[in-house]
């Protein structure tokens, strides 16, 4: 395993997984990219698993991905109010720009 | 069988009137010897709504650059021309503020009302119009049909609007095919039973319609702002999808693209203080 690794007792919550993870029996216990909790780390110490490959990537990684999902859904949110104007005038167009970029900045 | 949207228009005067006081003061203003102070003595026989018109007056819809603190002051800094218009919209709102409305809450109402009224004033402003108030006027009573609606066919109302919001018609399609009318043919007809300007009565009546006209700069102002509040969400008056955009209306204002961002911008910085001035204590 090329990955570094770190030990058990340095693994915090709002860290990454890098590589999948395994139970002794071969199954994967953990997928590459799972966001460390505190259920994971007990997970790992119920099955004797010492060391991990995971990042401290996890927390501006999370924010991003926190970002995303908002932006996702307040799309949503002005799509559905929208949805009866006309969204191809120009002017239409402009108001639903200022509507996202307001509704972001409030999240 | 008559109609059943003719029969609500004949009920319109089951529905509180404008206060006599109204009527009184605007006789003295009409009056050829009638002077500010009058008028002032015919309001301060009703401490509320002098309180009220003071707070309007030294809101941010004004802009006033001092506090103005007795009522005769602040008809003078307002001007004759607008001393109409404040009491006539401090009174409609007091009228109808304390009325339960069922499906939509009042005060949720009269802040859709009140941020189309700002939207439609930063509209004027941006034009470079004078009488920008007069432009608020227009849009603090363009869904005033919709309270006629509400309190006479509370039934039908609550239907029209949960079908709304399952079905993804618009409210006003709905309105005619429950009710036989529409919130604009009857704000058009309760104002003009109020004898309220022509200005206003129009504006109620056509901030909807599609087709090509020669409307009042008023009413496409106001069709143009009624969208801006409803993208906004500052209140609702029913609904809170966004009206479909006249070509029409959005010519004859004369607005840019450009132009939106200042005009919600100013909304957005207004809307709060005019809304306490007019429904807080």
């Amino acid at each position: 395993m090329g990955l570094p690794t770190k030990k058990l007792d340095q693994i915090q919550p709002g860290m990454v997984l890098e590589a999948d993870l395994y139970d002794p029996n071969g199954l994967v216990l953990l997928r590459a990219g799972t966001l460390i909790n505190e259920r994971s780390i007990r997970a790992l110490k119920c099955w004797g698993i010492t060391e991990a490959p995971v990042s401290l990537s996890g927390a501006p990684d999370t924010a991003t991905a926190a970002r995303h999902r908002s932006h996702e859904a307040l799309s949503e949110m002005l799509d559905n109010q929208f949805a009866l104007s006309n969204r191809e005038h120009p002017a239409v167009q402009a108001l639903y720009e200022i509507c996202l970029e307001r509704a972001l900045q409030q999240h | 069988m008559q109609p059943s949207g003719e029969r609500l228009l004949e009920r319109l005067s089951e529905l509180p009137s404008l206060p006599a006081i109204y009527h009184q003061a605007r006789d003295a203003l009409e009056r050829p010897d009638g002077s500010l102070d009058a008028v002032a003595s015919v309001l301060e026989t009703d401490t509320a709504l002098s309180a009220r018109i003071l707070r309007v007056a030294n809101s941010a819809l004004y802009g006033l650059i001092a506090k103005v603190d007795s009522l005769p002051r602040a008809l003078t800094m307002i001007g004759t021309e607008e001393v109409h218009r404040i009491i006539l919209a401090t009174s409609v709102v007091s009228v109808f503020r304390d009325i339960p409305l069922g499906a939509v809450s009042m005060r949720s109402f009269w802040e859709h009302s009140i941020a189309t009224g700002v939207a439609s004033r930063a509209i004027a402003r941006r034009l470079g119009q004078t009488g920008a108030e007069r432009f608020y006027l227009a849009g603090l009573l363009h869904d005033i049909g919709r309270l006629p609606l509400y309190l006479l066919e509370p039934e039908t109302m609550g239907q029209a609007l949960q079908a709304h919001r399952e079905h993804r018609a618009d409210l006003q399609t709905l309105e005619t095919q429950m009710l036989g009318t529409t919130h604009t043919e009857v704000g058009a007809a309760l104002l003009t039973q109020w004898q309220i300007p022509a200005v206003y009565c129009e504006a109620a009546g056509r901030h909807h319609d599609l087709g090509e006209d020669d409307y009042r700069l008023e009413t496409s102002a106001t069709h143009v702002a009624d969208i801006i509040a409803n993208s906004l969400r500052i209140g609702t008056s029913g609904t809170r999808a966004v009206p479909v955009l006249s070509e029409t209306h959005w010519r004859r204002t004369g607005l840019e693209v450009d132009d939106l961002r200042p005009v919600v911008e100013l909304t957005l910085r207004t809307t709060q203080d005019v809304v306490s001035a007019f429904l807080e204590l």
